[in-house]
């Protein structure tokens, strides 16, 4: 989140898009962006998609299970906590822990992608998705979830009053619908006996495809990220942020 | 006033989803996750690390004890490439120890003051000494040696003889 934290929650924050190509997109793609972004992410390496797919015949009583796996590009900065994950119509930025700030993370997606388009032709722009995952902890194990959160399960009289674990989803509409934002907020039985740990997943999504042109991804994704922000701000407390400073 | 109170047993698998007889931390989002067969569409947003939740289930079903998971899942979330190496190698020590325990821990040195540790993923054999090095060294020339990043040096396996 902007307002700077200094031990900020969040582990990880990605921008993604999904793009129709214009042109074929090839080795020679990968290689002429790279060009590009060598000089802030000069570590390559393959990553792997494993996929399964299961086909069921019910007449003949067959199964077919077909196991197959494809490779797509990773580009590393030198430290490893940023990188770049490129896979034909699908490139996507990440900002691993420690996250500094949004001034720092933005120029990075506006190279990546002023990169991307420059070296391979689009035809409409998918889908955008500016998602931050947040781990926290409440230093505590049995606590009044009011007191530290203003996103929660409220559970109105008649119903059990002590939790011992919750699960918070929504999605969001933003911008006459044109974007949405689904947030998940859930609190994991890990953290040992005297904490509590938390992960509040926030993915700001273009609802349709080709629903913003190219010169618009710059003012959606500053938008985005004051939706996210804005959302973050409000989901907690000020006893919980205070965790954080 | 509406009062969360944890009350699982953070030492063994915690029963939770019992349908699936295995505990699942997070049913829910995995479920939610995919919102359309369209996946170029509509699937979520890509995160690049791996729930460390989801590794420590991984481990525990391959034989390994995650000694004190609260500071373990601090460090693999500061250092996430770490991850991906605790998913390789148990098959690799199971291929030269063949199905030992094992147990994953970090380790403080004392002597540095404010580090975050150093992961240690010990191997529990009945190997002579000789032999146990020998294997040790297989899996250090073969795995360990060509991986590249700078995360491995914050990561080191260890034998224990029994």
């Amino acid at each position: 989140m902007d307002k700077q934290y200094k031990n900020s929650p969040i582990t990880e924050v990605i921008c993604e898009f999904r793009f129709e190509l214009e042109d074929i997109f090839d080795q020679k793609t990968v290689d002429l962006f790279f060009n590009e972004v060598k000089d802030k992410f000069p570590k390559k390496k393959r990553g792997q998609v494993h996929q399964v797919n299961f086909e069921i015949n019910s007449k003949e009583q067959k199964q077919n299970i077909d196991n197959s796996s494809y490779d797509f590009d990773q580009f590393f900065s030198d430290d490893k906590k940023k990188l770049i994950q490129l896979d034909k119509e699908r490139l996507s930025i990440h900002k691993l822990k420690p996250y500094d700030s949004w001034r720092e993370f933005y120029p990075i997606i506006s190279l990546v992608f002023n990169s991307y388009i420059k070296v391979i032709k689009i035809k409409s722009i998918q889908r955008i998705g500016l998602r931050y995952i947040n781990n926290f902890e409440i230093p505590s194990s049995s606590f009044d979830i009011e007191q530290y959160f203003n996103l929660r399960p409220i559970m109105e009289k008649g119903l059990p009053q002590n939790l011992a674990s919750f699960m918070v989803g929504t999605v969001f509409v933003f911008e006459d619908g044109r974007d949405n934002m689904k947030v998940q907020f859930l609190n994991s039985p890990l953290a040992g006996s005297d904490k509590t740990m938390f992960v509040l997943d926030m993915d700001y999504f273009l609802t349709n495809p080709n629903s913003i042109q190219i010169d618009e991804v710059d003012r959606w994704i500053a938008n985005a990220h004051k939706n996210v922000e804005n959302v973050f701000e409000a989901a907690l407390k000020e006893k919980t942020k205070a965790l954080f400073d | 006033m509406t009062q969360l109170t944890s009350c699982y047993n953070h030492n063994e698998k915690t029963n939770i989803a019992s349908l699936s007889g295995e505990a699942n931390e997070f049913p829910f989002a995995f479920w939610w996750k995919e919102e359309s067969k369209d996946k170029k569409i509509k699937e979520a947003t890509k995160s690049f690390v791996k729930p460390a939740e989801s590794l420590f289930s991984f481990l525990q079903e391959r034989n390994c004890n995650v000694v004190n998971k609260e500071t373990a899942l601090d460090f693999l979330n500061n250092n996430a490439m770490v991850i991906d190496y605790l998913y390789e190698v148990p098959a690799i020590i199971r291929e030269k120890f063949g199905n030992v325990k094992l147990s994953l821990e970090l380790y403080f040195d004392p002597e540095i003051e404010a580090n975050e540790g150093k992961l240690f993923l010990n191997i529990e054999t009945d190997f002579d000494v000789k032999k146990a090095r020998e294997k040790l060294e297989e899996i250090d020339r073969e795995w360990f040696l060509n991986r590249v990043g700078e995360d491995i040096r914050k990561f080191n396996l260890n034998l224990e003889f029994i």
